[in-house]
């Protein structure tokens, strides 16, 4: 198992946001979070990435305990995550931007950023060409001299998404990536999501779109205030029947059936 | 490049051109503030951490190198370097205290720490002489054997150091905010949330930017009192900090020549004005707010329009530096 959370709650003065949520992302699997608005999921990636402490239990990356790192320290071991409200560095060119994720492999000292080191110079050589190479994978090459904020909303979701990749995660958390997205790009999202998978990388998605959760997960997870209700595959989670009344009402029961 | 050339003649003509007088006293004095002016820029300006105490490293710089001097007999030499590393480890003792939760409580801290620096050197009559201050602090020599002896009480020597010291300080300024170091203030200042995100340290870097500054300001600060040959707790004073704070802001905050065509400036300016002393803040203040309206990005970006509109259209580069 990559990812591990261990009977994990938040709480946020006396209300319990997340309550004794245990669930895991193996190696190489696309695992989705699902649930209503308020369930709780954006608040669970918070605790497993670093940005908000559980109150109790444990998130394991790797084999090791990541309940109190960092955030930066959670990301250095290879867990990444992009936020549901869009986040870029407006005022930097797009290649700028994927460019910072991959401080996230090599950061050098300052003794080491003044006088030059071997490593320092193959690492900024071969900067631009997997910067390119990264833009190219999520369809945003020709932008690459754009500054952040002129780019679409659409756009700047895929480069949070580049940034991370550059970052080279071996779990990338992606919360609500295709909210917002047109049909065309949240299908590019979804091809792009199962080709991070097919390079190996383990993706946890929090997502509202069904059609790309369905399509791209091995494995649901629901969550319905705080609680998890349910665990299994697509088609396991579409007949369950507390997860269709709680979320996804009889449509998917009906599509699931057919 | 040309313009390079020409800018290395202007500087290295000078002191002949102006001889020894209150010209060539107003560059040395530029080279001194463009050594704070470059320090701060990597705070407030790549870093994006609003400091409002730099006159502390500045005045710790001073006073280090000063006593030094009077109490030791050390030469500015030696002094030079005790206050750089005074200035960065005040600094590091600072940012250690409120650098993990940065905004209103660091910016408070830092203004709180030069006033009570100031109070320190006001009230400590045995060692700093209060308000009378430090006198005698006096400009170093330096033998170079088989060439004779430079004695930098001269204006002219010790514009040459003091330029020379200034040129290495804004090189490495560059060369910092060059390197993935400048990426990581970049994240730094646009998105701290995202670059933690993505494994920047975002205490890290705004404390490496904070001591680099504080390093730079204690330098500043050496060099200034054994040209002023005289040190007095006005060298933590608030106008200080809003002096260079002003050049930073104004020159250009994110490039590596604002903060110098700030300096400059602003030494120079409010003397060739001839405005009285007790309007120049408010001379200052007006200048800040409208070059805020009308170039956001400093002064530099009147150049790079300039440079913009005579030259053929390039292929759009990054927006940095």
């Amino acid at each position: 198992m990559l990812l591990e959370v261990d009977t994990v709650s938040v709480n946020f003065g006396g209300l319990a946001a997340v309550k004794q949520v245990s669930f895991g992302v193996p190696q190489g699997s696309v695992v989705s979070l699902i649930g209503p608005n308020g369930a709780g999921k954006t608040t669970l990636l918070n605790a497993i990435s670093g940005f908000r402490r559980p109150t109790s239990g444990q998130v394991r990356f790797d084999n090791a305990s990541i309940t109190n790192l960092a955030a930066h320290r959670i990301a250095h071991r290879g867990l990444v995550r992009t936020f549901q409200k869009t986040e870029v560095f407006p005022d930097l060119s797009v290649a700028e931007c994927v460019r910072i994720g991959l401080l996230n492999r090599f950061s050098p000292s300052l003794g080491e950023a003044l006088l030059g080191s071997r490593r320092l110079g193959d690492f900024t050589a071969k900067a631009p060409a997997i910067v390119t190479g990264i833009l190219d994978r999520v369809g945003l090459a020709s932008k690459a001299a754009s500054a952040a904020r002129a780019l679409s909303y659409g756009e700047q979701r895929l480069l949070e998404v580049a940034a991370g990749l550059a970052a080279e995660p071996r779990l990338l958390l992606l919360d609500e990536p295709a909210s917002g997205l047109n049909a065309d790009e949240s299908a590019r999202l979804l091809e792009l999501i199962l080709g991070l998978q097919k390079a190996g990388i383990s993706i946890l998605l929090v997502e509202h779109n069904m059609d790309v959760v369905m399509r791209a997960s091995d494995t649901i997870v629901v969550l319905h205030h705080g609680e998890k209700i349910a665990e299994g595959t697509p088609r396991e989670i579409s007949s369950d029947r507390a997860v269709v009344s709680a979320y996804l009402g009889q449509d998917w029961m009906a599509d699931a059936d057919s | 490049m040309a313009l390079g050339v020409a800018i290395a003649a202007v500087i290295v003509a000078a002191p002949f051109l102006l001889g020894e007088g209150y010209e060539l006293h107003l560059l040395i004095i530029s080279a001194i503030f463009t050594i704070l002016a470059s320090g701060l820029s990597l705070i407030v300006g790549f870093g994006g951490l609003l400091s409002l105490g730099h006159a502390a490293f500045f005045g710790i710089g001073a006073y280090t190198s000063a006593l030094l001097f009077l109490k030791l007999g050390v030469p500015m030499w030696g002094g030079l370097i005790a206050a750089a590393v005074m200035g960065a480890f005040a600094a590091f003792l600072i940012g250690a205290l409120v650098l993990r939760v940065r905004g209103n409580r660091f910016i408070i801290t830092t203004v709180a720490f030069a006033e009570i620096m100031r109070l320190i050197a006001v009230n400590s009559v045995d060692l700093t002489r209060g308000q009378m201050g430090l006198a005698g602090v006096r400009a170093p020599e330096l033998t170079i054997p088989g060439l004779g002896t430079i004695d930098f009480s001269s204006k002219t020597a010790f514009y040459f150091l003091a330029v020379a010291i200034a040129a290495l300080c804004v090189a490495t300024v560059a060369r910092i905010v060059r390197s993935p170091i400048g990426w990581g203030l970049a994240a730094l200042r646009e998105n701290e949330r995202l670059g933690e995100s993505l494994g920047v340290g975002a205490f890290r870097h705004a404390m490496l930017a904070f001591v680099v500054g504080g390093f730079f300001a204690g330098i500043a600060g050496s060099l200034n009192a054994h040209y002023m040959n005289f040190v007095s707790p006005d060298v933590f004073a608030f106008s200080v900090t809003t002096t260079v704070l002003v050049m930073v802001v104004i020159g250009g905050k994110t490039s590596i020549a604002g903060p110098v065509i700030g300096a400059v400036l602003f030494t120079i300016l409010p003397e060739l004005l001839r405005i009285a002393d007790q309007f120049r803040l408010v001379f200052l203040g007006v200048v800040l707010l409208v070059t805020i309206l009308v170039f956001p990005k400093g002064l530099v970006e009147l150049w790079q329009r300039w440079a913009a509109r005579n030259s053929r259209p390039l292929p759009s580069r990054t927006p940095a530096e």
